[in-house]
């Protein structure tokens, strides 16, 4: 009885303690690169923060930027060209942390494809799946390699079937983040998997971050910084220990392939975890890296409305949480 | 003259209250947009719609023509297809109890969900995209085609029987003239279908044409593209199934009924 009482003071005395309802939108179905979140889930580091966390899977970078500017999620994971496609035709949206510190923009083909440097695409046959920003990116992509962009032939093709139709023969390449390494090498087989990492070709920009709807900056700031802090946390933990991670997500979300997402980690905290983590903590964004993804991502089409580097972004909310190490 | 004149004014007063109604929507929508504040990426007015026609790096012609053929091929394909096999069944029993069945079972199967097979069986372009489409459209032809061939009157056919009218004579005049309502039905039909069958293969893996507009546009959010596209899909379609009735009142005026769905 005495414990009852104990317990209803506390609750009094801490209104804060009560769980804030907070939902995250993914960029796509659960990939590695979310583990990290679920392992925070796990450790109780949303529930520290008084969030109680609901994560929705996603459909495309395009989608979640729509859902967060429509407010039916609270915050949002796509890739920065397509969020600030979307701020230029008028979402309101900004971002506030990456994912991806560096880009995982790639094009995969079979070994024997002869492919060693961006100017062997030429002429090739390349497929590309529409929900992904590399369609948004190649054309900037071939400018800094003095590529004509119309000289490969770009094949719309679903994601699921990405792999299958170079597999298949039907396409020489196709461009998908690097993360995917594992699943093509499943496809293709062990040492059959030749890759051009755009980041290692005058290509770096920011890939997926975090956003919000700038109402949300507005209104509960502080709701954004409790989720980053947590997040990071579980990034810092994850980077630390990958595997942990990857059965935390895979214990809340049934029907993932354990061993090939395990597989791919150690090229996600490469591209997640880099000097500027190290520097600034973890999903800091450096201003000239954002300005370069403005002008690559409108390097072909101009913007319906211009677009400047310091509305697009906020370090505000920055947890500071360093990676182990 | 004076009769021409009548029909003239009957058809305006015919078409007055669909045109009307277009109209309406039309403008409904435009307002609705406007006045709602909504963004042109999530719902673009009609007029952002048009103006998509203008941009030339939609390159219209090409993407429109890429899914042209695959329509039309899809079309003709089906109809021979569809025709044929109507004929065949309809001629032997034991092949119309033993094929029945699998088309059936065939049609039954979810086409989008067959769309990926057929992409790394055939590869992409637009003759696979003709056969996603003939997969679609056939069906309807077949049916369409065995029930009129089958359901001949019984009178007449005992009494060419009786004057000894072999099987072809039956077939060819008797049971064929009794079908062709049912084939132009069948047509209709897989006029629109085709077009539904191209867009899917288009959806699934393509170079150019309407459907790759389309998912282009869903993720670079350049939805007035979308609904351009969508516009010209609508007007093939309605193309195709009115050159089909047009055909028919020519081929067959005695089988169109003035108030049948046209």
């Amino acid at each position: 009885m005495l414990r009852l009482f104990a317990a209803l003071a506390l609750a009094i005395a801490f209104p804060a303690l009560a769980q804030d309802k907070f939902t995250l939108q993914l960029n796509w179905f659960h990939l590695a690169d979310h583990s990290p979140i679920y392992l925070a889930l796990k450790k109780g580091y949303y529930k520290e923060e008084g969030l109680d966390l609901t994560v929705l899977r996603g459909a495309g970078s395009a989608d979640s930027a729509k859902k967060i500017d429509l407010k039916q999620a609270d915050l949002g994971i796509s890739d920065a060209p397509t969020v600030i496609t979307a701020i230029s035709k008028g979402a309101d949206l900004k971002m506030v942390a990456v994912v991806f510190d560096k880009a995982g923009n790639n094009v995969f083909f079979r070994k024997t494809a002869n492919i060693q440097k961006p100017q062997d695409l030429i002429g090739k046959k390349i497929a590309v799946p529409p929900a992904d920003s590399h369609r948004v990116l190649w054309p900037a992509f071939a400018a800094i390699n003095k590529l004509d962009p119309n000289g490969v032939t770009l094949v719309n093709v679903k994601p699921e079937g990405k792999q299958a139709i170079v597999a298949g023969g039907e396409v020489d390449a196709a461009f998908d983040l690097y993360t995917s390494y594992a699943i093509w090498e499943k496809v293709l087989g062990k040492g059959q998997v030749g890759h051009l990492l755009w980041a290692n070709y005058g290509l770096p920009i920011y890939g997926h971050t975090y956003f919000v709807n700038t109402e949300l900056e507005k209104k509960n700031p502080k709701l954004i910084e409790r989720f980053l802090r947590a997040t990071h946390k579980g990034w810092r933990d994850a980077a630390a220990n990958p595997a942990e991670a990857i059965d935390a997500m895979a214990a809340a979300v049934p029907g993932l392939d354990r061993d090939a997402l395990l597989a791919t980690t150690p090229q996600i905290y490469d591209l997640c975890i880099t000097e500027r983590s190290r520097q600034h903590g973890i999903g800091w964004i450096e201003q000239d890296l954002m300005q370069r993804t403005i002008d690559i991502t409108f390097a072909q089409n101009k913007p319906d409305k211009p677009v400047k580097v310091g509305d697009v972004f906020t370090n505000a909310y920055s947890s500071k949480i360093m990676p182990v190490k | 003259m004076a009769s021409q004149e009548t029909r003239l004014t009957q058809a305006i007063a015919y078409y007055t209250p669909s045109v009307l109604v277009m109209l309406g929507l039309l403008v409904a929508w435009q307002l609705a947009v406007d006045i709602g504040g909504v963004k042109e990426y999530i719902l673009p007015s009609p007029i952002a719609a048009v103006k998509a026609y203008f941009r030339p790096n939609y390159q219209w012609t090409v993407n429109f023509l890429t899914t042209l053929y695959a329509v039309l091929g899809a079309f003709v394909l089906s109809a021979v297809l569809g025709i044929a096999l109507a004929v065949v069944i309809v001629w032997n029993d034991l092949l119309m109890r033993s094929i029945m069945p699998v088309l059936v079972l065939f049609n039954t199967l979810p086409k989008v969900a067959l769309a990926p097979l057929f992409v790394i069986w055939l590869g992409y372009g637009v003759w696979p995209n003709i056969v996603i489409g003939t997969t679609i459209a056939f069906f309807p032809m077949v049916v369409n085609t065995a029930v009129g061939l089958a359901t001949a009157e019984p009178e007449m056919l005992d009494l060419v029987r009786t004057l000894r009218a072999s099987r072809w004579q039956v077939f060819m005049k008797i049971r064929f003239p009794n079908a062709v309502p049912y084939i132009f039905t069948g047509l209709k039909l897989n006029a629109t279908m085709s077009v539904i069958g191209a867009i899917v293969g288009e959806f699934v893996a393509s170079e150019r044409g309407l459907g790759a507009l389309i998912i282009t546009g869903g993720v670079t959010l350049e939805t007035p593209s979308i609904f351009a596209s969508l516009i010209l899909i609508s007007v093939l379609g309605l193309v195709l199934y009115g050159i089909v009735v047009a055909v028919e009142h020519l081929v067959a005026p005695w089988a169109y009924r003035a108030d049948a769905v046209h």
